[in-house]
């Protein structure tokens, strides 16, 4: 598999690009230097590592779950994502952008944020190095995701509520680069995601790429060999691309898995490479969700976080190429996993990582074979509407 | 007197104003128009804009009307058609039979806020487009416009969204572009005022004016619309 794009490039394939306002275009390139400088400065990356280690909690462990390898007949491994600081992999990508943009001199960051685990890791981050934060988050979804609204503001984050179109991550994405656009001389934009305009793409990936590397060795030291599958929830695709990215070239089968919602056959669902098509959305060219006069679909998802119709263009081009296998699970599914792993293992799982787990039961030749699945962050956040679920409610209260 | 381009969001509040607008703007001294096709997710547009996108979506606006709109309407002035990419390049028959149709209707250009200079060449549309100069924009791109053929370039007056808002007049750069590009300069976003009109005529070929009409459009019951931007573009003119 020739990975051809190791050097920073604005396409992934065909995909990616820079499809902005002419405005933003200076930012963009300012970025991309700032990234290039410290890329190689040896320093950036030892504070990065260190404060990965000493304050986020890294390297995550890597856990056999017991009681589900027993049920499924497969030797299942989850990474542990979940016990970072901050309780999401988010935090990888935010420590990352808001030390390059201290290192940029930018006085203020924003950012967008649809299960709140974004913000709370960009106003986490923002408080540590004292920027100014503002947090863009769908009316919706701060709703649904309403512990995280609490904890922005008490780090100090400004919370901004946007109330335009679904009033959900992509509506947030709107408000956080019109922000942008008004302030881009003091401002840095943290991206949450795999997604927007090059080379936000490749700088969140390769702040995420740690969950691979982390895992690579440490299977390799407990198995002595690489799995046989690595599964991941693909929203915007970061605790996917971070998953997949140091197996690319090995003979892994990956398998990302996108949020089915009531049904991909459904009008109600947010699984953008299952049933999109090419477009352009949010400065990228890459598989998205809409109608037939390309305006942009309302997605639904149970889970905020995967609540979005585009996704990063890396997996766009992985899909088309062949090397990752998309697959998509229902609300109903991915609430049977997330109550699965909380009585069989004591681990309460994002809704979001609830989706890769989810997958595991339709896995057909699982028996005896290793599976490691990306537990993307802890499901905290998801008690109230979990709870407040009739699915939910019937089956356990 | 220089040039007066007005955008107007077709099929906001409705399509049977937009087309009384249309006419109107005939009877006054305007260049060009605009005509803005709705999107989802207009991220170049401040909240006047964006609500005009939002309520013409739900007027069933397509690409397809604004097409057929145009095809009966008379009108002397030049017609731009302004959309996010997205919209033209899913275009059901395709970019190229797109293309073929604004040809056969005199559409003069394609406006596009999300394709800047250097995503130009990597998307087939094979049609005149309006390239973009903000005030932040080097020196060396703005030198690429002159070999590329489009029939004006449109200023980015300020460093924000569209809207009405106009805090930082980049006069002395839109006069230094002026001096660097071989083709008429237009300055938009957040003109509103008959001073501004002023001081940019002074630098610049032309105007463009768009969220200061969409708010009269906003504020006027639809009956009253199309004198109301009469009204308002003749104060901007009287200068
Ligand atoms: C725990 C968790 N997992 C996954 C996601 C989805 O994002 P991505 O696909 O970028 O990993 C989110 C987003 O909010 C999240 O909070």
């Amino acid at each position: 598999m020739r990975r051809g794009y190791e050097k920073m490039e604005r396409y992934f394939g065909d995909y990616g690009g820079q499809f902005v306002p002419e405005i933003l275009m200076p930012a963009l390139n300012e970025l991309e230097e700032a990234y290039d400088r410290v890329v190689k400065d040896e320093s950036f990356w030892k504070e990065y590592r260190s404060l990965l280690e000493n304050y986020a909690g890294r390297p995550t462990p890597l856990y056999l779950a017991k009681q589900l390898s027993e049920k499924y007949e497969a030797r299942i491994y989850l990474k542990r994502e979940d016990l970072l600081h901050t309780g999401a992999h988010k935090i990888n990508n935010a420590i990352g952008q808001v030390l390059l943009a201290k290192c940029m001199g930018k006085k203020r960051v924003i950012a967008e944020t649809g299960a709140g685990q974004h913000g709370v890791a960009t106003a986490t981050a923002a408080a540590l190095f004292g920027l100014e934060c503002a947090i863009y988050m769908g009316s919706e979804d701060m709703e649904r995701q309403r512990p995280n609204v609490e904890r922005m503001a008490l780090l100090g984050a400004k919370v901004v509520p946007v109330g335009t179109g679904s009033k959900t991550l992509k509506d947030a994405i709107n408000e956080a680069m019109r922000d942008w656009i008004t302030n881009l001389q003091t401002t840095y934009y943290v991206i949450g995601s795999v997604v927007g305009p090059y080379p936000y793409p490749v700088i969140v990936r390769n702040f995420q790429k740690v969950i691979g590397e982390e895992t690579k060795a440490q299977v390799l030291e407990v198995e002595g060999n690489l799995p046989d599958y690595v599964l991941a929830c693909v929203g915007g695709g970061s605790n996917a691309a971070g998953m997949f990215y140091p197996f690319i070239d090995e003979n892994v089968k990956l398998i990302g898995v996108e949020a089915g919602g009531k049904g991909p056959n459904t009008d109600e669902h947010a699984a953008s490479l299952l049933k999109g098509k090419i477009g352009y959305l949010h400065g990228s060219k890459t598989m998205v969700l809409q109608d037939q006069w390309g305006q942009i679909k309302v997605t639904h998802s149970i889970s905020a976080g995967l609540d979005y119709p585009g996704v990063g263009p890396e997996h766009t081009f992985w899909k088309e190429t062949g090397r990752v296998q998309y697959e998509a699970v229902t609300d109903e599914e991915a609430l049977e996993a997330f109550l699965e792993l909380s009585r069989l293992e004591g681990i309460v799982p994002a809704l979001e990582s609830a989706h890769a787990l989810a997958f595991v039961k339709r896995l057909r030749d699982r028996e005896g074979k290793t599976i490691v699945v990306n537990l993307s962050g802890r499901g905290d956040k998801d008690l109230e509407s979990v709870l407040n679920n009739p699915y939910v409610r019937e089956r356990i209260l | 007197m220089k040039d007066f381009v007005a955008y107007i969001p077709v099929g906001y509040p409705d399509m049977e104003v937009t087309v009384r607008v249309l006419k109107v703007l005939d009877t006054l001294p305007v260049k060009a128009v605009e005509l803005g096709i709705p999107f989802s997710d207009p991220i170049a547009d401040g909240p006047v804009i964006q609500t005009a996108h939002a309520i013409a979506l739900k007027n069933g606006v397509t690409l397809e009307r604004v097409l057929n709109m145009i095809s009966k309407i008379k009108v002397r002035y030049g017609i731009y058609v302004m959309s996010y990419l997205n919209v033209l390049l899913r275009f059901p028959s395709g970019v190229n039979e797109l293309v073929r149709r604004l040809h056969n209707l005199g559409v003069q250009g394609l406006i596009i806020p999300d394709l800047p200079l250097k995503e130009m060449d990597n998307v087939q549309i094979d049609f005149p487009l309006v390239p973009f100069v903000a005030p932040n924009t080097k020196d060396e791109e703005i030198r690429r416009i002159n070999e590329m053929e489009a029939p004006f370039v449109y200023y980015i007056s300020r460093f924000g969204v569209t809207g009405t808002r106009w805090d930082l007049p980049f006069l002395d750069h839109i006069e230094k572009v002026k001096k660097t590009v071989n083709k008429l300069l237009y300055v938009g976003f957040g003109i509103s005022r008959p001073e501004q009109v002023k001081a940019v005529w002074k630098v610049a070929d032309g105007v463009i004016v768009g969220s200061a009409l969409v708010k009269i459009m906003e504020k006027f019951p639809a009956s009253e619309i199309p004198s109301q931007i009469e009204k308002a573009i003749e104060e901007l003119l009287e200068v």
